[in-house]
């Protein structure tokens, strides 16, 4: 019976960790707006059907896509080679450059509702954490103060390469999850208390 | 109303399936029911026997109810995300029997050993002309592996569906998800779209997607 106990606590523990956040309630549950009369989630970013196809690998996508030029991030020291924002990058610039209103999604293209404020990442990148370049081992040598993505742990489970990198390219989805899977503030991946996250590719 | 009840007895005993209520009510006036959508095309007052003819079937289609609808094309262009953990395959089983009209290339009206040319989906309906790169993957394996795996989807033998029992139960056909995953074919939960639960707060992407 106490077994039975320790097991049912344990168990309760070990769902209660893995099921750390979600999307409704987050930044990102748009289901009562008065914009969305389908009082649905997912669909203002994902459809079942007839999904835009034009951004490589988007899933389901349904919403508008950006189709501004971006001001990227350069430095002196910086030694990845930094593109336009491609893949998933792009599709949360597809809101948050404030070109495309939020409610242009299932087709729709006169919405009037902009992300404002801090959300407004804009289309100058040059004054934001670089996105949509290779991480890789070779680039950890080169730069001498990153660490291998290939061998070193995330906290996340697996190594960086594994959990926070999209086809080896960092992206915004790097350091955020859309879906508020971790329950972190400002919807991180991991928390940044101490700057953890940031120390988890940097060594400094 | 007594022509629907007598192909419902008959059919009921004859027809394996995912075992969902079969409610005249719901079906009556749904977009399967061709003889109340006025499509006269279809030439039948029997309603159910577009889809099911009681005497011939003309497929061989493994392990589905006798069906009358023209056979459906293998290819399909299949969703192609870099994304899903198990990739989708080409359309099977009862996939291809919605294929077999909403594909948007074969005419509806060919069924009971017909051929004919009219009509086709109208505009809005045809989305799945251009293949099937678009929609949700179906014919994709829905296991507990791939569950635990990707870490982003319910267990589909643990979960409740919300319909009764499990997703796989409930949801899945032979492991795999289908289009009637989502959608039942006779309407039987009314709950619009012909979907097998409503979609308020996204409860039936949330059934699967742990998001
Ligand atoms: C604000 C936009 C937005 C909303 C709302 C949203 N998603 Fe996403 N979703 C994305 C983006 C962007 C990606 C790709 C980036 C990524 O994978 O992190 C994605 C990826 C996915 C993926 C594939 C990768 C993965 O994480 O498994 C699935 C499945 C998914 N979303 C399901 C859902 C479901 C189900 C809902 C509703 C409960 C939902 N999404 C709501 C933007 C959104
Ligand atoms: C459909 C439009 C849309 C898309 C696509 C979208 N966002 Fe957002 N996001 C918003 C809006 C609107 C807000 C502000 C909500 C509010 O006012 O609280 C927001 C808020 C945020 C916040 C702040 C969260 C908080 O708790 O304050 C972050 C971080 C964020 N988004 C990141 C992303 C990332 C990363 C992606 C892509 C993976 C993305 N967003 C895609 C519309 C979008
Ligand atoms: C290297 C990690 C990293 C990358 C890459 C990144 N972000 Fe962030 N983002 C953060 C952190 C950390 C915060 C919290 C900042 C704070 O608390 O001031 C944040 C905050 C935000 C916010 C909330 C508003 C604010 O400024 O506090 C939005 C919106 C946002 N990010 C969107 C994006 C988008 C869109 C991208 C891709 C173009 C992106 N982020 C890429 C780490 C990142
Ligand atoms: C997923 C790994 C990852 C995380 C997390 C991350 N970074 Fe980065 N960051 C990189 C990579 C890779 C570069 C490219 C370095 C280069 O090429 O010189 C970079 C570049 C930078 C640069 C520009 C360096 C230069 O030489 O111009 C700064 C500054 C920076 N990061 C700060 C941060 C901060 C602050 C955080 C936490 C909020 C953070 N990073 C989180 C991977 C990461
Ligand atoms: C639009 C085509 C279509 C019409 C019209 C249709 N059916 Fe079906 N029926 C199907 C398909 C497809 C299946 C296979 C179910 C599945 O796997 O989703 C099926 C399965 C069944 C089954 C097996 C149990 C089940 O739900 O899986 C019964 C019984 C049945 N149909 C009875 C009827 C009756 C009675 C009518 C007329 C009121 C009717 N059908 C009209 C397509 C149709
Ligand atoms: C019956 C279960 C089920 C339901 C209901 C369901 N999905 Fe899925 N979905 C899956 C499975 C299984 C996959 C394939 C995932 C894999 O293998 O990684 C998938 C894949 C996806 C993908 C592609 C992921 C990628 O990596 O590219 C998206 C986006 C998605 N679903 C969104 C939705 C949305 C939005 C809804 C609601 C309209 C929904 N799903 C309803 C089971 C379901
Ligand atoms: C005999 C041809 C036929 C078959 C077989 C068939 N459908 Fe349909 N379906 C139609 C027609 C016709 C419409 C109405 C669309 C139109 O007006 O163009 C329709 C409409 C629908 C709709 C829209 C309902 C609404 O209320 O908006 C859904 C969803 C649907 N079908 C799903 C399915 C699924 C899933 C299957 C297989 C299990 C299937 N259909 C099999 C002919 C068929
Ligand atoms: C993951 C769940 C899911 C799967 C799998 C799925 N559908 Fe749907 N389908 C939906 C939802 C949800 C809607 C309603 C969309 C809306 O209201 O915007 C829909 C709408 C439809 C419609 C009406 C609108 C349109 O786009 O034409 C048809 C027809 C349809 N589905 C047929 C199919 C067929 C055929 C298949 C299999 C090839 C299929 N569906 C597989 C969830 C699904």
């Amino acid at each position: 019976m106490r077994k039975l106990y320790i097991l049912t606590f344990a168990m309760t523990f070990f769902a209660a960790t893995t099921v750390l956040g979600q999307i409704s309630g987050s930044a990102h549950d748009f289901s009562n707006e008065n914009w969305n009369s389908s009082g649905e989630i997912c669909i203002v970013c994902h459809t079942p059907h007839n999904a835009d196809v034009t951004v490589t690998d988007a899933p389901l996508w349904n919403h508008e896509v950006t189709t501004a030029t971006f001001t990227l991030y350069s430095s002196a020291t910086l030694d990845a080679a930094v593109g336009q924002p491609d893949g998933s990058s792009k599709l949360c610039l597809s809101c948050h450059d404030g070109t495309v209103a939020v409610d242009n999604f299932g087709g729709r293209t006169n919405g009037n509702e902009f992300v404002s404020g801090d959300e407004l990442i804009g289309t100058d990148l040059s004054d934001d954490h670089p996105v949509s370049f290779v991480y890789d081992a070779t680039l950890a040598s080169t730069d001498g103060g990153l660490y291998d993505p290939t061998t070193t742990n995330s906290g996340l489970g697996g190594t960086i390469d594994d959990d926070l990198l999209i086809g080896n390219k960092v992206q915004c989805a790097s350091c955020h999850d859309v879906h508020n899977g971790s329950g972190v503030a400002d919807l991180l991946r991991k928390s940044n208390a101490q700057s953890a996250f940031c120390l988890t590719c940097h060594n400094k | 109303m007594p022509v629907y009840l007598t192909y419902f007895s008959v059919l009921v005993l004859l027809l394996p399936g995912l075992n969902r209520p079969l409610l005249a009510q719901n079906f009556k006036g749904s977009m399967h029911d061709f003889q109340a959508m006025g499509n006269k095309l279809f030439e039948s007052d029997k309603p159910c026997l577009v889809c099911h003819p009681p005497h011939r079937s003309s497929s061989a289609e493994e392990t589905l109810p006798i069906w009358s609808s023209k056979a459906v094309k293998d290819t399909f262009t299949v969703y192609g995300s870099a994304g899903p953990a198990e990739q989708p395959g080409l359309p099977l089983g009862s996939s291809k029997l919605c294929l077999s009209c909403h594909d948007g290339t074969l005419a509806l009206d060919s069924w009971g050993g017909r051929v004919n040319t009219v009509p086709f989906l109208n505009a809005g309906f045809e989305d799945r002309k251009n293949g099937l790169k678009n929609d949700h993957p179906i014919s994709v394996k829905y296991t507990s592996t791939n569950a635990m795996r990707t870490g982003e989807l319910n267990d589909p033998f643990i979960s409740n569906s919300g319909l009764g029992n499990t997703i796989e139960t409930d949801m899945l056909t032979n492991g795999t998800l289908q289009c009637s995953s989502c959608h039942d074919v006779h309407n039987g939960m009314g709950a619009g779209k012909l979907l097998v639960k409503t979609n308020k707060n996204s409860n039936l992407c949330l059934t699967c997607h742990k998001k």
